[in-house]
């Protein structure tokens, strides 16, 4: 399973917090990771790209910018790390379709046990008929 | 006006029932015979359909699924003298109204023809929004635009749906479909994977949960059926919902409150539901993996998809669209396919379905680089021998004993050694068909995979390979 991270907030303490607990808790998996919004979108506007899920921890500001792009992430699977339980910022971030939603208070033990169902699930899926990511 | 028309060879009951319908102010023609209706519903639009079921020139059954295919989509409510549960039940999964029984009184069919009418009279201020062909389910066949219809009938509801079709069929594009069409499409879409829902967490997610309420409750979480409110919660793969959860939510349903764990008080919740899955939730039901009353709350709308093998002829329209926004998203000029392209890609078994038939598209379009035209030489190779192996199932087939009429055999085997023969060509031929998926080989031979394993070992045939070989 290919792992987008993007951790924007400007407290790099969550973004850290969170890659580590990632990479403790499922070793083994491709991370490629961001910290700029600009590198993310040329990613994942380049081709061929190989995304199946990404993390995205984003502020406000930020998760407005990238629902601009929204389509772009039709195919990716989705995990989103909020700032807040403001209801517009959750209503902002629905809009992303996410598999999961967390906050950045969280001790990401929800986002990786997420991550780790994710990756059986797409082990199961990866049979001849629908390996062929470009 | 409504049209109504009468398919019935008994002209007593014709008559009276056209006095009637007349009398109630609607249109009505009368049929005796099924070649009679035929004439009449190609020059016609008619609302409704009085069907008998025994005609002289055929079974009213077997004709139901044609006038229901007309393009007035007609409903139907079957007349018949016969008292067989079978036959009603069979009209009602061919998509029949009513069902009623001779002798009858005037009194017995005037609420069915009124209620069919009124329910006619709702389906047509729903119009099949424009916004629905926006909705990124590519398309024109009618099976594809039977769901549309489902999509926009249950857009106009509030009601819970359920939709069932094979992995990759786009459940989840029909179940924004349908939000976005609602009277909920300003609220909230909210998704719940349950497939890769953690089942320690999985209440905690749907539920929400208190500050404290147990150890990493750091703080308080609403949980999605509330985050839901005023829109849609969806749950995909809903056969994954822990059993241990599906109680507390059909109670959530029903109730339409939520305790959130660590709570004191209950929440109301304000949320319609559309459901998908791609497992028979009736054999789970069976199984008691899934609860019965769920599964009837979940369904008051059922959609089934299509499997791509259903709607074969869409292929080159989903091609062609995903071809151009594959290049408008990644800047990549525009490519012509290849007629050899399309007649490859339609001899897949696409088990994947069009998420499969996409992943090979983008597959190829990479393959392609600089070349402006895609040819079958940009298809991952194992997709390139459709052709070679639909070839040699026709040969095997004409030299298949199982079709091979016994009378053309010069001498009559013994009837252990055809059952034998029979036996192993059908082990070759469903090897050859699964392309080596042990699961899906259980599944169509309907067969336990030790009993499999066990044939495969009598008849000397290698396992689960790529390519089935005899040792």
């Amino acid at each position: 399973m290919n792992i987008a991270l993007y951790t924007g907030s400007k407290n790099k303490i969550t973004g850290n917090r969170l890659l580590k607990k990632i990479n403790s808790d499922l070793p083994g998996e491709k991370i490629e990771t961001f910290n700029n919004m600009d590198d993310f979108k040329t990613k994942i506007y380049s081709f061929p790209r190989k995304i199946d899920v990404a993390v995205l921890e984003l502020d406000d500001s930020q998760l407005s910018d990238l629902i601009q792009y929204r389509d772009a992430l039709d195919d990716i699977e989705i995990i989103l790390i909020l700032p807040d339980q403001n209801k517009n910022t959750v209503s902002k971030g629905m809009s992303l379709y996410p598999r999961f939603l967390a906050y950045t208070d969280s001790d990401f033990d929800d986002v990786s046990a997420v991550l780790e169902k994710l990756s059986i699930k797409h082990k199961q899926e990866s049979n001849p008929a629908c390996r062929h990511n470009a | 006006m409504y049209k109504i028309l009468i398919i019935d060879d008994d002209k007593d009951i014709c008559s009276s029932l056209s006095s009637f319908i007349r009398a109630a102010g609607y249109e009505v023609s009368m049929a005796y015979t099924l070649k009679e209706s035929r004439n009449l519903i190609k020059n016609n639009e008619y609302d409704l359909v009085l069907l008998d079921l025994d005609l002289p020139d055929g079974s009213g059954l077997r004709e139901l699924p044609n006038i229901l295919e007309t393009p007035s989509n007609p409903e139907v409510i079957i007349i018949t003298g016969s008292d067989d549960i079978n036959c009603a039940e069979l009209a009602f999964k061919s998509g029949a109204w009513d069902y009623i029984q001779k002798p009858f009184g005037i009194h017995d069919v005037s609420l069915p023809i009124a209620r069919a009418l009124q329910y006619r009279q709702e389906k047509k201020i729903i119009n099949t929004p424009l916004v629905l062909r926006q909705s990124g389910i590519i398309g024109s066949s009618s099976a594809i635009n039977n769901c549309f219809k489902d999509v926009a009938f249950a857009s106009a509801t509030d009601a819970s749906v359920l939709i069932s079709g094979e992995t990759g069929t786009g459940k989840e594009l029909f179940a924004r479909a349908i939000h976005h069409n609602s009277k909920r499409a300003k609220g909230n879409f909210c998704i719940i994977d349950c497939a890769s829902l953690p089942e320690t967490l999985a209440e905690s997610i749907l539920f929400g949960h208190e500050k404290g309420a147990f150890t990493g409750a750091d703080g308080r979480k609403d949980g999605l059926v509330i985050q839901a409110e005023g829109g849609t919660l969806f749950l995909d793969e809903i056969g994954d919902l822990p059993p241990g959860i599906q109680k507390a939510f059909l109670r959530c349903l029903q109730e339409k409150k939520v305790m959130p764990i660590g709570g004191k008080k209950e929440v109301p919740v304000d949320f319609r539901l559309v459901a998908a899955t791609n497992r028979d939730l009736k054999e789970l039901v069976k199984d008691g993996l899934f609860r019965e009353d769920l599964l009837y709350r979940i369904s008051a709308i059922t959609l089934k998809l299509p499997s791509l093998r259903e709607r074969g002829q869409d292929i080159e329209e989903i091609t062609l669209e995903k071809l151009h926004q594959l290049s408008s998203k990644y800047g990549i000029g525009t490519k012509g396919v290849s007629q050899d392209f399309f007649d490859i890609l339609k001899l897949q078994k696409w088990t994947g379905n069009v998420r499969e038939l996409i992943n090979v598209i983008e597959y190829a379009l990479a393959a392609a680089g600089e070349d402006p035209t895609l040819f079958p030489k940009h298809l991952p190779p194992e997709y390139r021998t459709a052709p070679l192996l639909e070839k040699s199932r026709n040969n095997k087939k004409s030299n298949d004993p199982v079709n091979k009429p016994l009378k053309h055999e010069a001498s009559l085997s013994t009837l252990s050694e055809y059952r034998e023969k029979t036996e192993k060509n059908y082990l070759l031929e469903l090897l050859d068909r699964v392309n080596g998926d042990r699961r899906e080989a259980c599944r169509l031979s309907g067969v336990s995979q030790s009993r499999l394993y066990g044939l495969l070992k009598k008849h000397h045939i290698a396992g689960f390979t790529q390519s089935s070989s005899i040792a």
